[in-house]
C-alpha cells in the first residue's frame, strides 16, 4: 500500500439512516469488497440498537480497523467530546484510505461535519460524502415522524432505497426524497447489497478521483489499484458552516459563483427570508440553485476544496447575512 | 443587581441592564479539577468543587448543580456506559420488547445518583446563597425513549396509548425530581428534553403537552420558577412548547434567537440561549466566543433574556473562552469595541513596521475605540498627554482609533487584541488598563535608555593588535587596554597571528596596531557606481 498516503488527508464518510435501515449491511458488504485493496476503518456506536459487534465483523475475514465509541445515540454536539479525542490517535495508529462512520438515526450529521474541524482532525480527515439508508418498507412513516430522518436524506450525497424487494415501486419514495433534497443521488439496493458499478461510483465521488463529467457514466473499469483510492486527491478540506439568520440571495449567488472556481463541492441550504430557501449544489464550476420553500431548521453549507480555510470561508460566507432583527 | 437576584428577574420577563450569564457546566466541572466524567458524576465533594471552582473562573449569575440526562434512567434500570469525556450512555432500556410499564417503580430520592446529586445541591446552596442554582431534570419524553428506546417513535402510530401510559408514568418521575432538587434548595428546575425536536407539532400537542405542563404547574405550584430546554431542530415546536407554561425557555445554536423572542414573548416567557459550542466554544478563539455572545445579546436584547451555551458544555472547552465570556457580558465597552471589529474590512492591509520604533524619538502610540465616548479610552489618552511634555521632546505620542481604517490597520499591524492598549515603540506595554503615572513613566524611561544603549553598542570602529604570538602582543594589548580605560569609551580589540593576513594589511614589522574607523556611506539605498567609487578613493 501507498505509505506516502499517509500525508494526505483522509476522506471520511457519514453512513446515516434509521434504526433498521442496513447500515451494518451495507458496511459488511463494503468491507467484503474492498478491504483487500484498501485500508478501511469503520466507526461504529457500541450500544445502538442494532450494532454488529467486531467479533461478526471480522467474521467476514477480511482486514479492516474498527473504532467502538459509546455515545448512546449521539443526538446532541455536547455528548461529541469524547469521538474527537479517540478518533484522533485511531487515525495515527492505524493510518486508513478511507474511514466511514455508522451514525445512528438520531445522530445529527451536520454537527458531525462540524467535529471533523477540531484541530487536531482537521489536518487528517475531511467530509468527503453522507450517504443515507431508507428502509423502503418503513420510509412513510418514519419520514413523517421523525425530523432527524429528513435532516439526514437533506443533508446527504446520496440516498440509498434499501429493501426494495419489499415494496411494489419506488415512484412516491423518490419524489419525496427529491422534495427533501434536490440533488439527492438516489440508489436502489437490497439487503445493503449495492451494485459494484455504483459503488465505485460513490467512492470515486467521496475520493473525488475523477472529474464530475466523467463521474456521470459508469466506472470505466472495475479495478482500482490497490490503496490508490486517494492517489489523485489534492490536499482537501471540508468546511461546514451552519447559520440560523438570513441571507441575500444576491451576495450569495456572487459568492457561490467566486468560490466554485477553486471547490470541489459545495452543498447545502441557505435561507433568504421567512419562506423561501436556496437549496445550493456546486460540483466544481456546475452551479445549480433552486429556490425551495418548506425548509425546516437552519442554513447549513458544507464545502470541500483544495487547501480550504475553515475559518475564512465561514467568516466571509458569514458576512453576507442580511442585518436585521437587531436591537442594538 | 447580580447573580440570582438578576436571574430571577430576567426569567420573569423582566429588564436586566446587565444580562444574566448561565454557563451550562457539566462534565466541564471535572475537567476543571482534573477528574473523568465517570469519577465526577459519581461524588457529590467533586461536584461541589467542580462547581466551585466554575464560578470562581468564570462569574457567573446562575448555574447548574448537575448536567447528566441519565440520572432517572439509571435509578429506573437502565444500564449506562460511561466514557471519560461525555456523561454517560443508556446502553439498555427495560421497556423495549414485551416489557409491561407496570414493571417499574416511582422514583425515590435514595436511588441510584440521586443522592448524590441532592448532596451537592445543598452544599453548593449553602456555599453560594446568591447564585441561582439550576437543577436539571430529564423531560418525560426523553427519559421515555431512555426506557423504551427507538420503538417510542414507531409506537407513536402502532400504539399511541400505551406512549401516552408511558409519559404519564415519566413525567411524574420528572415531576418527583423536580420536587426533591427544589427542597434541596435549587432555585430553578430545567426539564431538558431533547427528544422533542424530533418530532412535529402535531405529535407534541399530542403526546408531550399534558405531561411536560404538569411538571411546570407542579414547579408553579411550589412558588418556584421553570425553564423548558430544547436542543436540535426544534423550531417547529416553539410555540406549542410556550403551550406547556414554562417561566423560560432555552434553546441551541440551531434555532434563532430572535424567532424564540418573538414567539415567547407573546406568551410572557422568558427565553435563553443560544451560544454556539462546538465551533466557537469549543474550538473558537476567546474572541470569538466574545464575539458570538455579543452577537447574541444584541439580537436578544435585554428584555427577559439570559446568555448561556446551547446545551451542555463539552467537558474540555477551553477556560479561556468561558472567561471571555463572562468578562464581556459585564462590559459595555469592550461589546462597544467587539460590535466595531466586526464591520472592519476583510482584507485590513497589514503594515510593515519592523522598522518602527527606530526613530531617535520615543514613540507612544495609544489604540482606542474613541477617546470621547470611551471612557478608559480617555484616561489611558489623557495619562500619556500628561507624562509627554516631562521628556522635553524625547517622546511623541499618537491617538489611533479603530473607529477609523488607519486605527483599524495600524492596530492588526501590532497585533494589538484589546483596546484600549498603549504601545511604546511598537511594542504591546500596558492592555486594557490605565498605567498609574509612574509606571508608564518608568516604561518610557526604561525604552529611553535602552535606545542609548543601543546606540553606544554600535560598532563605531576596532583597533587591531598584530603579532607573530600571542606573548608578542601581550605588552601592546596591556597598553591599549589602559588607553581605552582612561578614555572610557567601549571599542573592539581584536587580534590577529596569521602572516598572511597582516601582511594583507600593509604590515611588514609586528607587533603592530591598525585603527579602523567604520563610516556609514549608505543606508536603505542604491547609490550610484561614481559615488561609491568616491568613497573608495577615500580609503585607498
Amino acid at each position: 500500500m501507498d505509505q506516502g498516503n499517509h500525508l494526505k488527508k483522509i476522506p471520511f464518510i457519514l453512513v446515516t439512516g434509521f434504526l433498521g435501515s442496513g447500515k451494518t449491511s451495507l458496511l459488511l458488504d463494503f468491507v467484503r469488497k474492498y478491504s483487500d485493496r484498501m485500508r478501511i476503518a469503520l466507526i461504529q456506536n457500541e450500544f445502538a440498537p442494532g450494532h454488529v459487534d467486531g467479533f461478526t465483523l471480522k467474521q467476514t475475514g477480511k482486514p479492516f480497523e474498527l473504532l467502538e465509541i459509546n455515545n448512546g445515540s449521539v443526538f446532541c454536539a455536547c455528548l461529541l467530546g469524547d469521538f474527537i479525542s479517540r478518533l484522533e490517535p485511531f487515525i495515527d495508529q492505524h493510518h486508513p484510505d478511507v474511514i466511514l462512520l455508522e451514525a445512528t438515526g438520531l445522530a445529527d450529521p451536520v454537527s458531525l461535519g462540524q467535529v471533523l474541524q477540531a484541530p487536531g482532525l482537521s489536518d487528517k480527515i475531511y467530509l468527503a460524502g453522507s450517504w443515507c439508508l431508507l428502509d423502503a418498507l418503513n420510509f412513510q412513516r418514519v419520514i413523517q415522524s421523525i425530523s432527524r430522518a429528513r435532516h439526514q436524506i437533506r443533508i446527504a450525497d446520496v440516498v440509498l432505497i434499501n429493501k426494495i424487494d419489499l415494496i411494489h415501486g419506488t415512484s412516491e419514495i423518490r419524489a419525496k426524497i427529491l422534495e427533501i433534497n434536490p440533488f439527492a443521488k438516489i440508489i436502489e439496493t437490497t439487503f445493503g447489497n449495492i451494485d459494484e458499478l455504483h459503488l465505485l461510483d460513490l467512492l470515486n465521488f467521496a475520493s473525488k478521483k475523477c472529474h464530475p463529467d466523467e463521474r456521470r457514466d459508469p466506472v470505466p473499469n472495475h479495478e482500482i489499484p490497490d490503496g490508490n483510492i486517494s492517489e489523485p486527491r489534492p490536499n482537501l478540506s471540508s468546511c461546514v458552516v451552519r447559520s440560523t439568520r438570513y441571507f441575500d440571495e444576491g451576495l450569495v449567488r456572487d459568492f457561490i459563483l467566486q468560490h466554485s472556481q477553486y471547490l470541489h463541492r459545495l452543498k447545502g441550504y441557505i435561507r433568504i427570508d421567512e419562506s423561501n430557501t436556496m437549496a445550493i449544489q456546486t460540483v466544481f464550476t456546475q452551479i445549480s440553485i433552486t429556490i425551495v420553500s418548506g425548509y425546516e431548521g437552519p442554513c447549513e453549507i458544507i464545502a470541500i476544496g483544495p487547501n480550504l480555510d475553515n475559518r475564512e470561508f465561514s467568516k466571509q460566507l458569514l458576512s453576507l447575512k442580511k442585518n436585521e432583527n437587531k436591537t442594538h | 443587581m447580580k447573580g440570582k437576584d438578576l436571574v430571577l428577574h430576567a426569567l420573569k420577563g423582566g429588564q436586566c441592564s446587565t444580562i444574566p450569564w448561565v454557563p451550562f457546566v457539566g462534565v466541564h466541572g471535572g475537567h476543571l479539577i482534573g477528574k473523568n466524567a465517570n469519577e465526577y458524576l459519581h461524588s457529590a465533594d467533586l461536584m461541589v468543587n467542580g462547581i466551585s471552582k466554575a464560578i470562581e473562573l468564570y462569574e457567573p449569575d446562575g448555574i447548574p448543580v448537575c448536567f447528566d440526562l441519565q440520572i432517572e434512567a439509571e435509578a429506573l434500570g437502565c444500564k449506562l456506559g460511561w466514557a471519560d469525556e461525555n456523561p454517560p450512555a443508556v446502553l439498555s432500556h427495560p421497556l423495549s420488547g414485551l416489557s409491561n410499564i407496570s414493571s417499574l417503580n416511582p422514583i425515590s430520592p435514595d436511588q441510584g445518583r440521586i443522592p448524590v446529586v441532592l448532596k451537592a445541591t445543598r452544599e453548593l446552596r449553602k456555599k453560594y446563597p446568591d447564585i441561582a442554582l439550576y437543577g436539571l431534570v430529564t423531560g418525560p419524553f426523553t427519559l421515555g425513549l431512555h426506557l423504551l428506546g427507538t420503538e417510542i417513535f414507531m409506537r407513536m402510530f402502532e400504539d399511541p396509548a400505551s406512549i401516552h401510559e408511558l409519559l404519564d408514568f415519566t413525567s411524574g418521575v420528572t415531576r418527583s425530581m423536580s420536587k426533591y432538587l427544589l427542597d434541596a434548595g435549587c432555585d430553578i428546575i430545567a426539564v431538558v428534553d431533547p427528544m422533542t425536536s424530533q418530532i412535529g407539532p402535531d405529535q407534541f400537542t399530542e403526546f408531550i403537552h399534558k405531561p411536560v405542563k404538569s411538571v411546570f404547574d407542579d414547579i408553579r405550584q411550589q412558588s418556584k420558577y421553570s425553564s423548558f430546554f430544547v436542543c436540535g431542530h426544534a423550531q417547529q415546536n416553539i410555540d406549542v412548547m410556550c403551550k406547556t407554561g414554562p417561566d423560560n425557555i432555552s434553546i441551541d445554536e440551531n434555532i434563532p434567537l430572535d424567532f424564540v423572542r418573538n414567539i415567547c414573548q407573546g406568551y410572557g416567557i422568558s427565553f435563553g440561549g443560544n451560544l454556539q459550542l462546538t465551533l466557537v466554544m469549543l474550538m473558537g478563539t476567546p474572541e470569538d466566543c466574545q464575539r458570538n455572545a455579543v452577537d447574541c445579546m444584541d439580537i436578544a436584547g435585554n428584555i427577559g433574556f439570559i446568555l448561556a451555551p446551547g446545551c451542555d458544555l463539552p467537558m474540555k472547552t477551553p477556560i479561556a473562552n468561558l472567561k471571555a465570556v463572562g468578562s464581556v457580558i459585564r462590559d459595555s465597552y469592550q461589546q462597544d469595541i467587539i460590535r466595531t471589529l466586526e464591520h472592519k474590512p476583510d482584507k485590513t492591509k497589514i503594515l510593515n513596521l519592523g522598522e518602527y520604533g527606530k526613530t531617535d524619538r520615543v514613540i507612544v502610540d495609544i489604540i482606542t475605540l474613541d477617546s470621547e465616548s470611551c471612557a478608559p479610552c480617555q484616561y489611558m489618552v489623557e495619562a500619556v498627554k500628561e507624562v509627554a511634555p516631562h521628556f522635553e521632546g524625547l517622546v511623541e505620542w499618537h491617538e489611533h482609533s479603530i473607529k477609523n481604517l488607519e486605527g483599524v490597520t495600524f492596530m492588526s499591524s501590532l497585533f494589538v487584541k484589546n483596546i484600549p492598549t498603549i504601545c511604546i515603540d511598537g511594542k504591546i506595554t500596558f492592555v486594557s488598563q490605565i498605567p498609574p503615572r509612574n509606571e508608564l513613566i518608568r516604561a518610557i524611561q526604561s525604552r529611553i535608555n535602552e535606545k542609548l544603549k543601543i546606540r553606544l553598542r554600535v560598532k563605531q570602529g576596532e583597533i587591531l593588535l598584530l603579532g607573530k604570538s600571542s606573548e608578542e602582543i601581550a605588552p601592546l594589548r596591556e597598553k591599549t587596554r589602559q588607553a581605552i580605560a582612561e578614555l572610557g569609551v567601549t571599542i573592539e580589540v581584536r587580534e590577529e597571528t596569521d602572516p598572511l593576513i597582516i601582511q594583507s594589511l600593509g604590515v611588514t614589522q609586528t607587533p603592530a596596531l591598525v585603527s579602523v574607523k567604520y563610516k556609514i556611506r549608505s543606508e536603505a539605498g542604491q547609490p550610484g557606481t561614481d559615488v561609491i567609487k568616491e568613497w573608495i578613493k577615500e580609503i585607498i
